[in-house]
This record gives C-alpha cells, structure tokens and sequence, in this order.
C-alpha cells in the first residue's frame, strides 16, 4: 500500500499543494493528472525526496525511504548517459542499487527481448529514436524490480503511433511483474489507458476517482466507442473542476 | 580516413599556392618562395632547432597542465556547487574579457624572466576558456540524469563520476583545442624575452638576423607542431567521445 497523507509542498515560498492524502492499494497504477503548474512534478519530486515536504509519505506501512526501498524513475526525457550504451545504462542502474540483477542475465535478456532492445544493447542513446529510448528507460526501472515506479510524463514525447505502441509495451511488461505505479501526465487518454485510478489535481481539492475503464486490458480500452464515451466524461468533470 | 587526408592536402595545396602566389609577386628576400625555404630546412637542424622545440613544448606542457589541473575543478565546482558557482562566476564574468597577457610586466617582477613567468601568463590566459567550456558542459547536462541516481539513493562519487565527469570531459577537450591555439600565440610572445630557445625564440631571432629563409623555417616548424598537438587532441577526444560519434 503507497499512502500519502496531509502532504504539503511549498515551491519557493508558494504553497503548491496543501494537506494532500491518497492511497494506492499494491500493483496498481496512479494516474496523476492536472495541467500544466498544477503540482503534478512537484509530488513526483517530494515522493522521491528531491523536494522537502511536510506530511507522510508511506510505501507498506513505512516512511517511503531512497536507501532501504527501490523506486525506479522514468523522467520525460528518460534520464539516459548519453556516454554510456544501451546495456550499460540499465547495469549502471542495477550497480547503483547493488542489486544482483546484472548477474541474473536470463532475467536481464528476457527482459531486453520483451521490449524489443536484444539488438539495440551496445548502441549510444544518440543512436535510437524516440520510441527505443523510451524503451530503454523502461528496461532500466523494471530491470530495478522497483517497490515503486514513477513515470513523469515518459510517453508525452512520442508521436501517436510510437505512443500506443510504448503504452501497450509497458503494460504488458508491468502485468509481466506487476508494481505499485504513479504515472504522471497531462493527457486524460493516456490516464485512462494506463490507470486503475486517476488523481486530479485541481486548484481546490484534488480529486480521486475511479477509472472506469480499469478492469479492462489495453485493447479493450482503446476501442473507440468506450473510450470516447469515458473521456468525454473525464473531460466534463476536468472543466468543471478547472 | 582517406577523405579527410585528402581534405588535409587540398588545404596545404591551396595555402602554398597563395604563400608561393604572393613570393613571386612581392619578389623579395623578406617572403621567399615555399621551395626556397623547404630546401634550406637541412641547415635549420643545425640551429639548435630541436632545443627550440623542446623549450616550446615543455613551457606548453606544463601551462596546459596546469590550465587544466586548476580550470577544470572549478568549472565543475561552478555548477555543482551552486554557492560556490554564485560568488565565482561573477570573478569569470569580469575577469575573462580582460586582456590577461596586460599582466605581463607584473608576471615577470613577481615570477622573473624564467619559465615561471612564461607558464603562469599561458595558463592565466588559457584557464579561463577552460573553465567557461567545462562550466558550459556540466550545466548543460539534463537534471533528469541526476535525477533517476539521486531516488536509487547513488552517493555523489556514483554520480560524479557517471554523469559530471564524462560530461565535462566533452567540454573540457572542446575548449582545450581552443585554448591550444591561444596557448601558441602566447608562447610565441613570452618567448620573445628572458630566453635563448624556444620557436618564439627563434623566429625573432633569425628576423634580427634577416634570416628570411631560417625565419620562416621557424614558422613552418612552430605550425607543424601545433598541428600535431591539435590532431593528438583529436584523437583523445575521437577515442574518449565516441558516444558521440556520427552524431
């Protein structure tokens, strides 16, 4: 379970959210949504200790700690070492956490060949596009087998195609091995494509609901009469809270 | 490989076809001909040219060195320290358009004619582009790379050397082929006094003598070294960037 509770976070003085609480049942995916300034990296930076908070932050019932819990970040513009390969940016993760995961090079190939990297493992990031990057930032957090996964915006850089294709890659990596997952975003199709809940962060009181679509696999999601219908709501309830 | 030594003879075919242009239609001692000057070259090694050389190298060397030992530490510390970065970055700001070489008579009363002086007024000069082309190299790395270290809980060394390090490498190899050039302009000027070799050294003085052919031997050797010295960093930056590659 990943609870935030009466989370304040002020930014150079100004209060950005106040008394924030949510909860997040284990291996399910929150998605963060809000517009632009609405606070939405700000929690991302005080879950993960980058921005001083007041208030709880829980991951099973235990302060949410860098050291002794594993998050795995996939910033929007993937964090990759341009200096480093494929293959040595995702060991450099595994190194950094000392876990065995290098080692378990099955696990590792396994996981290289689900998301379409085996080929790609000794070329420079400058080498891919946009849509192997994104791949490659996504090997590096589930190769971590995190505690929490936090995606800031990862799949907003991506044209349409190489989007749904990114999504439904990482949906079926995460039901592969299943994490507690915040996904940020500003985009009401990606929260309801992705998301078992959907967190709106409004100017007056953030708002937790339900996806409705939630039960459903990533295509059955997509197909267009359902989603239409579901995010012509989502968009109602949006301007009205905005 | 072959293109780009094609490319190389095609300049030094065109720089010599105008150098031999301008010798003919000047027709003076005081600019002979590319041939007349390559067949005075075996005459040249018996000027002590080799000690000349090696003068010149050992001051460059030991200003790089020291350029960069200094410069490259504090162009780090300039972004990674944001307080350092706060009171020391005005210092590069004002100090970096000044004309440093000015200094010149102060160098020599405080360090003498010796090598001492001619080192600290190279690296005075060069250390500044050293440190603007580190500090402009790490700033530019996206806060994101820290970032996904920073939640695995990666102690700063990890990051230093993971991110900053090859960061302002890039940068630092980039300015140094800069600096390199800046770093012979000078030399050529603080050998000009207090020493008996050095290239400086001795393109003045085969000009004192009205050597023209020797002088300008003299320029061809100080060039070719240069060129040397540009294509070793070259390749330390071929090899050491090659993430960079056909980029």
């Amino acid at each position: 379970m990943f609870q935030v509770r009466d989370l304040t976070v002020k930014y150079q003085a100004k209060v950005v959210f106040s008394k924030l609480s949510f909860e997040l049942a284990d291996n399910t995916i929150l998605a963060v949504l809000g517009p632009s300034g609405s606070g939405k990296t700000s929690l991302l930076n005080a879950i993960t200790g980058l921005l001083s908070h007041q208030g709880e932050i829980l991951l099973n019932g235990h302060p949410l700690d860098t050291k002794a819990q594993t998050i795995a970040l996939v910033p929007q513009d993937y964090g990759l070492l341009p200096w480093k390969t494929v293959e040595q940016n995702v060991l450099l993760a595994l190194k950094v956490k000392e876990k065995k995961g290098g080692k378990d090079q099955p696990k590792l190939q396994a996981l290289y060949a689900a998301l379409g990297l085996t080929s790609l493992l000794k070329r420079y990031p400058h080498q891919l596009s946009g849509g192997q990057k994104q791949r490659v930032a996504l090997a590096r957090a589930f190769a971590l087998t995190p505690d929490l996964l936090l995606l800031d915006e990862a799949f907003s850089a991506l044209d349409l195609v190489i989007k749904q294709k990114a999504q439904q890659l990482f949906l079926r990596q995460w039901q592969e091995t299943p994490v507690t997952t915040l996904v940020v975003t500003h985009d009401l199709k990606e929260a309801l494509l992705l998301s078992d809940q959907i967190l709106l962060l409004t100017p007056n009181k953030p708002q937790l609901i339900t996806n409705p679509l939630g039960d459903l696999d990533y295509d059955s999601r997509t197909e267009a009469k359902v989603l239409t219908q579901v995010l012509s709501e989502l968009e109602a309830e949006v301007k009205r809270q905005w | 490989m072959v293109k780009k030594f094609l490319r190389l003879l095609y300049a030094l075919f065109i720089l010599h076809a105008i150098w031999a242009v301008a010798a003919l239609l000047v027709n003076r001692p005081l600019l002979p001909t590319p041939w007349a000057v390559y067949s005075y070259f075996p005459q040249l090694v018996g000027l002590d040219l080799w000690w000349n050389i090696y003068f010149s190298l050992y001051r460059l060397g030991w200003s790089l060195f020291w350029a960069t030992v200094i410069g490259v530490p504090l162009g780090i510390a300039s972004v990674r320290f944001p307080k350092f970065g706060q009171l020391f970055d005005p210092l590069v700001y004002f100090t970096y358009p000044m004309p440093k070489i000015a200094f010149l008579p102060v160098v020599m009363l405080l360090a003498g004619l010796g090598n001492a002086s001619k080192i600290i007024m190279i690296s005075l000069i060069i250390v500044f582009q050293i440190i603007i082309g580190v500090r402009d190299a790490v700033s530019q790395v996206p806060s994101s790379m820290y970032q996904v270290l920073e939640v695995l809980h990666a102690n700063r060394w990890t990051m230093f050397w993971a991110v900053t390090w090859p960061a302002s490498l890039a940068g630092f190899l980039s300015s140094l082929k800069i600096a390199l050039g800046t770093a012979i302009a000078t030399l050529f000027f603080t050998e000009i006094y207090g020493t008996q070799y050095g290239m400086g050294y001795f393109i003045m003085d085969q000009w004192n003598r009205l050597d023209y052919l020797a002088m300008f031997g003299g320029i061809i050797v100080i060039s070719v070294v240069s060129f040397l010295l540009f294509s070793l960093i070259s390749l330390i930056e071929h090899y050491c960037l090659r993430w960079q590659k056909d980029k």
